[in-house]
């Protein structure tokens, strides 16, 4: 960099904990310390004192797999930019976009709001800027591709260093490309095979410009993150340089204001805007406000706004937050407002102040909840007031140039660019940010609901915000809306285009909740109606369905106060799963196994009332999970797959690993999972997807959950068997029969398929990485076998977990486990395994005759397990606990475990699957996907539509 | 810089720089070419010329509603500069004088420095006629 004239932060290489210290010396406190080579900056963090900085240091030279640690000179408070950059092999170079992040450096910028283009440069630093990020690339050497240069700018007296650059696409550039309409990934990939920006076309004009130019943009883009720090209690949510959200929204409007807004509502957070957080009549209000502005969180943004509804001025929450005057002017004219707008009544609002209001950004239901009336009164009003967004054209160009590419986003203005078609029309509605428990399955859902309808000569419309996704690119559909998935801004598209049929059922539970809104105001939903889908989530209506077809569910009661609560615990007996109702990904889930605990859940962890109930159902121990997807056109049920979970019943379904088909199911069993699972989606009058969820305890087969829609397991499934359940799914709500489309039987594949969860566990220090009934995977993998163990090894090789082959191995299991742990033990051995255990598991296992050494818990002195695991001595943990103490006591177990990549389950099935795997190790071979497809189509009954159609 | 300036320049073989949307008004005073309105003219930063020679794409400044006449192109200049948006002329040098001109603002403020060479060229040319 100091060849081509940059600056860059004073900064030091460390490959210990030694050369850290020497190279901090010459930098102060605070700086920053980033592991080299780990994804979003993890392992990373910011060091204000000495013991901060060896903690992250010594966390940082694990993570890192070449034991390397950069430590920077801190610029905590500095502007942030980054610039997109596509260079070709002629040495061609263009910005695609420029984005400036609304938080200032300090927190990474995957979890900092964002907006393109950058807003607070004049024109002679946003070209030094465009300069500088030029050169980077010639400077290392980026021959052809996109790159991302990120800057930091002093607000102090601008002095402009360069921060880091990525010589390849990045989350940054996903983001770019879908604020501008340039599709950064597909030109960066035409340019390795060689060809030349001006040789290439702009697709979304049409190909009338080439593609070597700079898109110009009339909008404004904010990008925000979404977090789940509810699922992970125990993490420190302050936002650091180690990244943390899982997922984004982002949102275009004419104005910042409009912008930022449409993607606060579009977070699913539950607010519609600025919506308050403090209660400022507290006396702890001011307090509280200053220390959110100064340690950014996930809601910093909405604690600025409380902070000048508390009447703090601009200068006040600059100094603090060191965000920029520009963004927070515009945000305390927001609260001006709302202020101004809290005191009128809804007739009070002429056409002009109504229309103003729109312009910058407020929803219906923020109005609404300003003027102390219901959303439906503030539509009326605004629709007797003729006042309805107008939608432009996401086109590249500014309109410079007409693009007949229907990318489009609202606005309040007067010239409506949708330009909708006469044709026959199906909407998707998509998922919006992605969330642990709502992820991408449901975008590739969606994708291929689009697919389908485009091939079935329908004219496709998807309605999403969220910028990670496929079915945000502008040619997944038709027409793409990139917009919040509120009931508001959904109606509002509907009544431009006028769909046949709106599809709600493919992207997880943001479109169901608005169901019934949307079928209230007469919008015609396609395919299973919002009544079944109440059905099937209404625990009381659904109870009634399962007696009718005498099924069985585990004991149950729904009970809206405490004292409810534990008398109908007394009644069905403990162990319990306890949640609140209407939930995905098993949110605020637990298992209690005693009155004292349900006590302490019904009145802390969630509220009770008779308005939100609690559902308690008997927890099956020992139980074996079974997840079922299938397809309905109204007359018949096609069974997708069952697939078998791994961990036992209580593990969340989303982080269990599963296997396809069953590994240990008797055929009767199937055979009888299928007559049940048939038998309610014809009660439910089930039309596209449905999935169940089933546990198996002694033989008996209890239904746990049933649900109508896409689920995550459908991708996998569909890559099993080699169609795609989706999209079969959606021509059955489009009124083409099972029969009709050739799919009447269940495929069932001649090898195992493992999908395995992955965990963000090591992103959050402190957090106890058991599994439970909560959900907290943020991803999947998937091995395929001739046997269940290569299926199972293989998947844990791609999640990153490999299983070893030799060494020690370390036990600790709960009492209830004990009996299968000789077994286990035996088993272990007779692979060549050290055994190693605490002093109840191993005295089991002496008892059997087995050579097990005693190793002491945390809490019996030293040394104890965590030395053992620190020191390299353990190279398989197999730790199984229960109740909250004991949980506890072996935290620390599991914690070093994952700290020093040791592998480690924490369930027993998890255990034996491993020796499975262990044993098929030598077995292990590559598949072909397109092969074992082409065999499954290939078989007598099955009709031979195209490969994964 | 008048036009019968750009003459006597010319004339004396002085290095020349044109901005081609005001030559062009009156082409034939120095005889480039005649002009011709444009649909909607070029505005904006971030419009790409190529240069024919080298085959490099300039991202530029531009504000202009008229364009040179291709078929009137005068045979003592040649084109060495084109718009990608509608292959327009850019850019044209003079054949045996060291003049050169632009169509787009190089001055660039606001925009790119894509252009700025353009300047050293100029001064190149000084330096030599002086040296």
């Amino acid at each position: 960099m100091k060849s081509i004239g940059l600056e860059t932060p004073r900064n030091g290489i460390a490959h210990s904990l030694e050369e850290a210290k020497q190279v901090q010396a010459t930098l102060g406190f605070p700086c920053i310390i980033r592991p080299s080579f780990t994804m979003g900056g993890s392992g990373g963090g910011i060091a204000y004192n000495r013991s901060e900085f060896e903690e992250i240091c010594r966390r940082g030279l694990d993570l890192s797999p070449t034991n390397e640690l950069l430590i920077d000179e801190s610029l905590i408070g500095w502007k942030e930019f980054e610039m997109e950059v596509v260079r070709d092999k002629n040495d061609n170079c263009i910005i695609v976009c420029s984005i400036e992040n609304l938080d200032p450096m300090g927190v990474h910028t995957g979890d900092s709001i964002t907006v393109a283009p950058a807003l607070t440069l004049t024109d002679k630093e946003y070209q030094r800027m465009r300069n500088a990020s030029i050169e980077v690339l010639r400077a290392i050497g980026v021959e052809t591709g996109g790159s991302n240069v990120q800057f930091g700018v002093s607000p102090e007296d601008g002095r402009m260093v360069v921060i880091e650059m990525n010589p390849r696409v990045s989350r940054s550039s996903a983001l770019a490309s879908k604020a501008t309409g340039f599709p950064i990934a597909r030109i960066a990939t035409k340019l390795a095979i060689g060809y030349t920006l001006p040789e290439l076309a702009n697709e979304i004009t049409g190909g009338v410009t080439p593609a070597s130019f700079e898109p110009a943009i009339d909008y404004i883009v904010t990008k925000i993150p979404r977090f789940t720090f509810e699922k992970f209690p125990e993490a420190d949510n302050t936002l650091t340089t180690q990244m943390k959200s899982v997922g984004e929204v982002m949102a275009m409007g004419r104005t910042f204001q409009e912008s930022i807004q449409k993607a606060l509502r579009g977070l699913e957070v539950g607010i519609n805007g600025f919506s308050p957080l403090v209660d400022l009549a507290d006396e702890g209000a001011l307090a509280l406000i200053q220390h959110e502005l100064r340690v950014p969180g996930a809601e910093r943004i909405l604690y600025v706004a409380d902070a000048f509804r508390f009447g703090l001025s601009l200068s006040e929450v600059g100094d603090l937050s060191s965000i920029d005057p520009w963004f927070l002017a515009h945000i305390e004219f927001l609260i001006e407002q709302e202020q101004q707008l809290s005191g009128k009544a809804l007739a009070d609002l002429d056409f002009d102040g109504f229309f103003e209001l729109k312009r910058q950004g407020f929803s219906d239901s923020r109005m609404a909840e300003l003027l102390q009336v219901v959303e439906a009164d503030v539509r009326a009003a605004r629709l007797e007031l003729g006042i309805k967004p107008v939608y432009k054209r996401v086109d590249s160009c500014a309109a410079e140039f007409a693009s007949p590419t229907a990318y489009l986003y609202s606005t309040y203005e007067t010239v409506c660019e949708a330009a909708p078609t006469s044709r026959e029309k199906i909407m998707v509605l998509g998922g919006g940010p992605n969330r642990i428990g709502q992820g991408i399955e449901f975008d590739y859902c969606c994708v291929h609901a689009a697919l389908a309808m485009r091939e079935g000569g329908y004219e496709t419309i998807m309605i999403n915000c969220n910028p990670e996704t496929v079915s945000t690119d502008f040619d997944t559909s038709d027409r793409l809306y990139f917009e919040p998935l509120t009931l508001e801004d959904v109606l509002a598209i509907v009544e431009i285009e006028q769909p046949t049929g709106v599809i709600i059922q493919f992207g997880g539970q943001t479109p169901l909740k608005l169901a019934r809104d949307l079928e209230a105001a007469g919008v015609k939903i396609i395919g299973t109606s919002p009544d079944a889908i109440d059905k099937a989530e209404d625990r009381e209506r659904f109870q009634q369905m399962l007696h009718q077809l005498g099924l069985k569910q585990p004991a149950n009661r729904i009970v809206r106060t405490v004292e409810e609560g534990l008398v109908g615990a007394a009644e069905i007996g403990y162990p319990l799963v306890v949640r609140p109702s209407y939930v995905l990904g098993g949110r605020a889930m637990e298992i209690v196994h005693k009155a004292s605990e349900l006590e302490y859940y019904l009145k802390n962890a969630v509220v009770v009332t008779p308005d939100s109930p609690v559902l308690l159902d008997r927890f099956l121990d020992l139980a074996i999970e079974v997840d079922v997807d299938a397809v309905c056109d109204g007359e018949q049920v096609v069974i997708g797959a069952i697939m078998q979970h791994i961990e036992q019943a209580g593990v969340h379904s989303g982080d269990s690993a599963c296997s396809l088909p069953p590994y240990s199911l008797s055929d009767e069993l199937i055979t009888e999972i299928e007559v049940q699972v048939v038998a309610m989606a014809m009660a439910l009058e089930v039309v596209g997807l449905m999935n169940v969820q089933l546990a198996v305890q002694a033989g008996q087969i209890f239904v746990l959950e049933v649900n109508p829609r896409a689920s995550r397991t459908v991708p996998f499934v569909s890559k099993c068997i080699g169609r795609s359940l989706a999209k079969i799914a959606a021509r059955c709500m489009a009124g083409t029969s099972l029969k009709d489309q050739g799919f009447t039987q269940q495929i069932k594949p001649d090898y195992f398929h493992v999908k395995e969860a992955v965990f963000p566990f090591g992103k959050f220090p402190g957090v106890d990485p058991i599994l439970g009934p909560e959900m907290k995977s943020t991803g999947e993998v998937m091995g395929i076998g001739r046997t269940f163990g290569e299926a199972y090894g293989k998947a844990q090789l791609g999640a990153d977990d490999e299983i070893p082959a030799q060494g020690r191995v370390f036990l600790s299991v709960r009492d209830p486990d004990k009996d299968q742990l000789v077994g286990i033990a035996k088993d272990l051995l007779d692979l060549g395994f050290k055994l190693c255990a605490t002093r109840g598991t191993a005295s089991v296992i002496a008892d059997a005759g087995l050579t097990v050494e005693v190793m002491n818990k945390v809490m019996e002195g030293r040394p104890n397990i965590t030395d053992a695991i620190k020191n390299n001595e353990i190279n398989f943990i197999i730790n199984t606990t229960e109740g909250q103490q004991a949980i506890k006591d072996s935290f620390a177990i599991r914690r070093n475990a994952l700290q020093h990549n040791v592998c480690y389950t924490t369930t027993m099935a998890g255990g034996r699957a491993s020796i499975e795997a262990l044993r098929h190790r030598a077995e292990m071979q590559v598949y072909c996907l397109q092969e074992m497809h082409a065999a499954l189509l290939d078989r007598p009954g099955v009709n031979t539509m195209k490969l994964g159609s | 810089m008048r036009l019968t300036h750009i003459q006597t320049f010319l004339e004396a073989r002085h290095p020349n720089v044109w901005d081609l949307s005001w030559t062009s008004i009156d082409g034939t005073c120095i005889r480039i070419a005649k002009t011709q309105k444009m649909g909607h003219g070029h505005h904006g930063a971030n419009h790409p010329v190529q240069d024919l020679k080298t085959g490099v794409v300039m991202i530029t400044s531009q504000n202009h509603g008229f364009c040179l006449d291709e078929s009137q192109l005068s045979d003592q200049v040649e084109v060495t500069h084109r718009s990608l948006f509608d292959g327009t002329i850019q850019g044209v040098r003079h054949k045996t004088a060291p003049a050169f001109g632009f169509q787009g603002h190089p001055e660039a403020s606001p925009g790119p420095h894509d252009v700025a060479p353009l300047f050293d060229q100029f001064i190149k040319s000084m330096t030599k006629r002086v040296g």
